[in-house]
């Protein structure tokens, strides 16, 4: 038995029309938006569109009735392929929908499905992940914050970091530890609902190297938190994670966050067609179009229910090496500086893109990371 | 994988693993015609899988055949299956009855002149880079009469043949033409084209590529868990097994860009509508190839480079497939025509309505 398998997908005859259901709305609402802020990919923050969208029952769409439409997977994916590919603001409710919503249904108790699916699917509750820490990065299982039981549920001490919009969201899910570190370093561990107005939180942005504040250092101070916030079982938190972050790295999120940059260097090539550039152009083209394909095969396969975590991490690595060479073929190909004031749309997406992309290879799992775990399932550790 | 592919796989495992050993790898090198393998596969159907009705087995579609060629490329098969196998698809198209012997197909784009009276055609001239031409009775190849161009099947065994072999050692001969007279001229119908014996070939092979790396991925897995460096086994290195997991993404991306193509094969009423999935898959693959084969040789040290050791039947074919029906450099000039004559906007549409 082959350690991953990525086969054909056929995606069904009605996601056609629902794609150009997507485009029209695009072009509709975000008709003004500019190709730099386009290139910020899914890092752009926009609550009212997200709104919108959750007014059009693309969020949460394949959430069973009453809290998302029952649609498939495969129909999700011709949504959020979309959105990335015109590159739409959609920061405020990605983590929600993409991996807290679908945490909640698996593991939640119908009393924490009804107070927060609808609020995700609407586009108006946004959630950030609390898994790294100051000390806990890669080494996950590492982290010390901690809840303590109090006779009014549970005491939470310690400290998040790199929470994306931490200080715009409304929920945290935070992995903490439960019991003392004990032999098996993945025991102990739970996940809870945090909300983020509750006092006992300090929410610190964290500059990054482009300028902007996107991410935070969140701060738990004797933060009461009501048993109902535990989600799943006390001390599963680990085995709920990893079953999390299968859905956060096979996505077109960890192909097209590029794509813009991709698609207007194109349209620079097209003034002075050279052998070389045709070349090159065809070459990452066959990269793109190869990983959808594997990205869709992993789609296809959570459909139908099974967990293709080796596969999953090798869309991510394959992927994100894809996108962070854009920018290096700007360079190769186009011989133009970036600019971060006032240039031509081309050099202020040029110097985002350029910035971003280091994180490609971090958020989600480092590539080192994901490489271990193939290298598991490849027999090798 | 359906069921007919299973079934498939498990029969060209065993006739690959019984029939393609290293005695026969190294005859065949040396210009020996592996027989009793032909045979098999001849008997099982093999060798011509789109042709139901003789074997007596059900029409299969290309994503099925994918696991011939596939299993073609990990056990490094050493005689033009490939090759025959298209050969026939595109005889069978033309509802023509297949000729017993061996066909063959040229890796180029090589046009032969067709001359004579109407009823005395004839064909002379010189044909490169004929995988087994020394070997195949026939070949099928692209002439032209009064500029239109023909499908034309020769028989070349009485023909002249000078014999030349890729770094792989396998057969890529010349075959000197003199006024020979076709067994038959056929037009080329619209929806096959007369790209077909370089479209066909080219997604044949990089599936063919996709196994050969899948092939190199395993034989890497149990070697570095077996040697032992240091007190341990290669296996556990972290600088080896990073090394590992990118070999794996290669094949991934290798396999899914051949499986792709070999859908769209199967979707599309004109060959001539899915040039973009085959340059695709020929692209990657021939990418992964390259990555591929530098990988295995750096995890397996010295051993890796005798020739005893069986590794370097595969990647020395890596190198060899990569650049033979159209190499990187040829389809990824043609995908870049493809979007850059184009409207940039129009990119993402073109890929995402492709069926």
């Amino acid at each position: 038995m082959r350690a991953f398998e990525f086969e054909a997908c056929q995606l069904p005859l009605e996601a056609q029309t629902l794609r150009q259901e997507v485009r029209d709305f695009l072009s509709q609402s975000l008709g003004h938006y500019t190709i730099s802020e386009k290139a910020k990919s899914w890092v752009g923050f926009d609550a009212n569109f997200s709104a919108e969208l959750g007014k059009k029952g693309w969020l949460g769409m394949t959430w069973p009735k009453p809290f998302g439409s029952g649609r498939s997977s495969l129909e999700r994916y011709v949504v959020i392929e979309e959105l990335l590919a015109f590159g739409a603001p959609v920061a405020a409710h990605w983590i929600a929908e993409r991996q807290s919503g679908p945490l909640i249904l698996r593991f939640g108790t119908e009393e924490q499905k009804n107070l927060y699916l609808p609020g995700i699917s609407k586009g108006e509750s946004f959630f950030c992940i609390g898994m790294s820490e100051p000390g806990s990065g890669s080494d996950l299982a590492s982290i010390i914050t901690h809840a303590a039981k109090h006779a009014d549920g549970w005491l939470l001490n310690g400290r998040k970091v790199w929470t994306t919009y931490a200080h715009k969201s409304h929920f945290m899910i935070a992995l903490v530890r439960t019991s003392k570190t004990t032999e098996d370093r993945h025991a102990g561990l739970s996940q809870f609902i945090i909300d983020l107005s509750l006092p006992g939180i300090t929410i610190r942005p964290i500059r990054n190297m482009i300028g902007d504040e996107e991410f935070n250092e969140v701060t738990f101070d004797n933060l009461l938190v009501d048993d109902s916030m535990l989600i799943g079982k006390e001390g599963n938190g680990w085995q709920q994670v990893v079953a999390e972050l299968a859905f956060e790295r096979s996505g077109p999120d960890r192909f097209l966050s590029s794509y813009i940059l991709f698609r207007e260097i194109i349209r620079i090539l097209q003034i002075d067609m050279s052998d070389s550039a045709v070349k090159t152009i065809g070459r990452l083209t066959a990269q793109l179009i190869t990983l959808r394909n594997m990205s869709l095969s992993v789609a296809a396969k959570i459909d139908s229910g099974k967990q293709p975590n080796i596969e999953a991490s090798l869309v991510k690595d394959l992927g994100v090496a894809f996108e962070q060479s854009i920018p290096e073929l700007a360079h190769e190909l186009v011989d133009c500086s970036p600019r971060k004031l006032h240039g031509t749309e081309y050099q202020k997406s040029l110097a985002y893109v350029q910035q971003a992309c280091v994180s490609f290879s971090l958020r989600g799992g480092t590539t080192e990371i994901l490489r271990g775990m193939v290298a598991r399932g490849l027999g090798l550790r | 994988m359906n069921e007919t592919s299973k079934i498939l796989s498990n029969t060209c495992n065993q006739i690959f693993s019984d029939f393609v050993t290293p005695a026969v790898l190294e005859d065949a090198e040396n210009g020996k015609w592996p027989q009793k393998l032909w045979v098999n596969l001849k008997e099982n159907g093999l060798t011509s899988p789109f042709v139901g009705e003789e074997s007596g087995m059900p029409s299969l579609t290309w994503q099925e055949v994918f696991t011939i060629f596939y299993h073609a490329g990990y056990y490094c098969v050493p005689i033009p299956l490939v090759e025959n196998v298209i050969a026939s698809w595109v005889l069978s198209q033309l509802d023509e009855v297949l000729p017993r012997g061996l066909i063959t197909l040229p890796d180029g784009d090589e046009i032969l002149k067709i001359h004579g009276s109407e009823n005395n055609k004839k064909v002379s001239g010189s044909i490169k880079s004929v995988p087994w031409g020394s070997c195949a009775t026939y070949l099928l190849a692209i002439g032209e009469y009064k500029n239109i161009k023909k499908f034309i099947l020769l028989d070349i065994s009485n023909s002249l043949k000078k014999t030349d072999v890729n770094i792989a050692g396998e057969s890529r001969d010349t075959i000197e033409l003199d006024n020979i007279v076709p067994e038959s001229i056929f037009d080329i119908p619209e929806d096959i084209g007369d790209q077909v014996i370089k479209l066909l070939p080219a997604l044949a092979y990089s599936a063919k590529i996709s196994g050969a790396i899948f092939s190199a991925l395993d034989l890497s897995v149990d070697y570095v868990g077996t040697r032992v460096q240091f007190g341990r086994s290669l296996s556990k290195f972290q600088a080896i097994q990073q090394q590992l997991a990118i070999l794996a993404s290669e094949a991934a991306a290798a396999q899914t860009a051949a499986v792709n193509a070999c859908k769209a094969v199967d979707n599309t009423d004109n060959l001539n509508d899915i040039e973009l999935e085959i340059a695709v898959a020929k692209t990657r693959s021939g990418e992964a190839a390259g990555k591929a084969a530098a990988i295995a040789h750096q995890v397996h040290g010295a051993i890796g480079f005798t020739y005893e050791f069986k590794l370097n039947h595969l990647t020395r074919r890596l190198w060899s497939w990569r650049s033979e029906f159209g190499s990187e450099s040829y389809w990824s000039a043609r995908i870049g025509r493809m979007v850059m004559m184009n409207d940039v906007d129009c990119l993402w549409p073109n890929i995402t309505s492709r069926i």
